[in-house]
């Protein structure tokens, strides 16, 4: 969806969503003609209305939310990675890292 | 679950917008699905806090729910997609990609890669294996000469040790490579081996020495002999000469335990005197005769009366 469907689904005015760009919360795909939106753009979105508007969490505060939101999902992504490719293993390989993690733990 | 939006966000009914504003704060950052990724009924939790304070914050929705007019089921809101949902599988190029937390992993960008590849130029992949320690009991001889033996690993596997000729008890080998196995394209670990040397029945290790009590007879020890000595390499012929004393200390170079550097210590036989099994009247008439015509005092000069 371009800039014009984004701000009516989410009912925010253009201004606002220019300042969350600016702030690197929303990257739009720029590839062609004018920005695009995707539907995880609108959940990011929804996200930092609630924050803003009703959770009374300031810019700084978004700002750093979103960081560490991003952190976090990254950081989700490789640890779901990891858990398949150790899924994949054979029983042996599964109960030494297995007793590895209890070992260090 | 209850139905009361006064419950669910845990004020009184008589609260202030303040307070029910707080209270939902409270509970929005503890529940919500995006800042709590991983707890999958924190979105029916969530639904519940914000239709209810959906209500209540409004003060003529929360005016007509007092009143009975309307209930939380008139403020439910629609189903949604929280961004956790699109974020859960955020992988490298990904446009919100955040890869800050791995800068010290070594290739932030792709750290699981990194991991199993071997391009990774940071130490931090190349996980060594663990060292392992054992230990284990040698025959003297086989610390002497060296010998090919194995021990068991825990897990049962056996391990071939080659124990280097010249160990001495005590000493700790090491075998590169046969610890634990690296990861990430990291060194295997290394095995470590205390060694026990077990006493020999009549060897004795002085450092690169051996010692060793030899017992001769009484006619080889007055009259010389060639007798056959026992060394850590097999038998040799050693010349004890006439009129040997008991106590004699004679040198076998070169048969003792070979050294580091190469050569090999010294085998030094301390010969000791041993009368015949049993008392031989012959050699006991003999002794009396003699005694009456020696004159020697072997206990000269200890201070004696």
């Amino acid at each position: 969806m371009n800039e014009l469907e984004f701000c009516l689904k989410l009912k925010i005015e253009a201004s606002v969503l220019a300042v969350w760009i600016e702030q690197g919360w929303l990257v739009p795909d720029s590839t062609g003609f004018e920005q695009q939106f995707r539907e995880a753009d609108v959940a990011r979105g929804q996200l930092i209305l609630e924050m803003t508007r009703d959770m009374g969490v300031n810019e700084a505060g978004v700002d750093l939310v979103m960081e560490l939101v991003d952190q976090l999902h990254s950081l989700r992504g490789t640890m779901q990675d990891l858990m398949a490719a150790i899924g994949q293993q054979d029983e042996e390989t599964r109960f030494k890292i297995l007793q590895s993690l209890d070992r260090h733990g | 679950m209850s139905r009361d939006p006064y419950d669910i966000l845990g004020v009184k009914r008589d609260a202030t917008q303040k307070d029910i504003q707080r209270a939902f704060r409270k509970l929005a950052k503890k529940h919500h699905p995006d800042l709590n990724p991983g707890d999958r009924p924190s979105e029916e939790r969530f639904k519940q806090i914000s239709t209810a304070y959906e209500l209540l914050s409004d003060e003529q929705k929360r005016a007509r729910f007092d009143r009975g007019e309307i209930d939380m089921e008139g403020a439910e809101q629609a189903p949604r997609h929280y961004y956790r949902e699109y974020a859960s599988a955020s992988r490298p190029g990904g446009p919100y990609h955040n890869s800050a937390s791995f800068a010290d992993f070594g290739e932030a960008e792709d750290p699981l890669s990194a991991f199993f590849s071997h391009r990774v130029h940071d130490d931090h992949f190349h996980l060594a294996g663990e060292d392992r320690y054992f230990s284990m009991t040698v025959d003297f001889l086989d610390a002497v000469n060296g010998a090919k033996t194995q021990v068991r690993l825990p897990n049962g596997t056996p391990l071939d040790v080659q124990i280097p000729a010249g160990t001495h008890d005590g000493q700790t080998l090491r075998l590169p490579g046969k610890g634990g196995p690296g990861m990430g394209g990291g060194p295997a670990g290394d095995a470590f081996i205390d060694v026990h040397v077990k006493p020999h029945r009549f060897f004795q290790r002085d450092g690169d020495d051996i010692r060793l009590d030899l017992p001769i007879s009484l006619d080889e020890a007055v009259l010389g002999a060639k007798i056959r000595v026992p060394t850590p390499t097999g038998a040799v012929t050693l010349t004890v000469p006439s009129h040997s004393n008991s106590g004699k200390i004679l040198r076998l170079k070169g048969k003792g335990v070979p050294k580091r550097g190469g050569g090999r210590g010294d085998l030094f036989v301390t010969l000791k005197i041993v009368l015949p099994d049993k008392a031989d009247p012959r050699l006991t008439a003999f002794m009396k005769e003699w005694a009456e015509t020696s004159k020697q005092d072997p206990r000269k000069g200890m201070g004696l009366p």
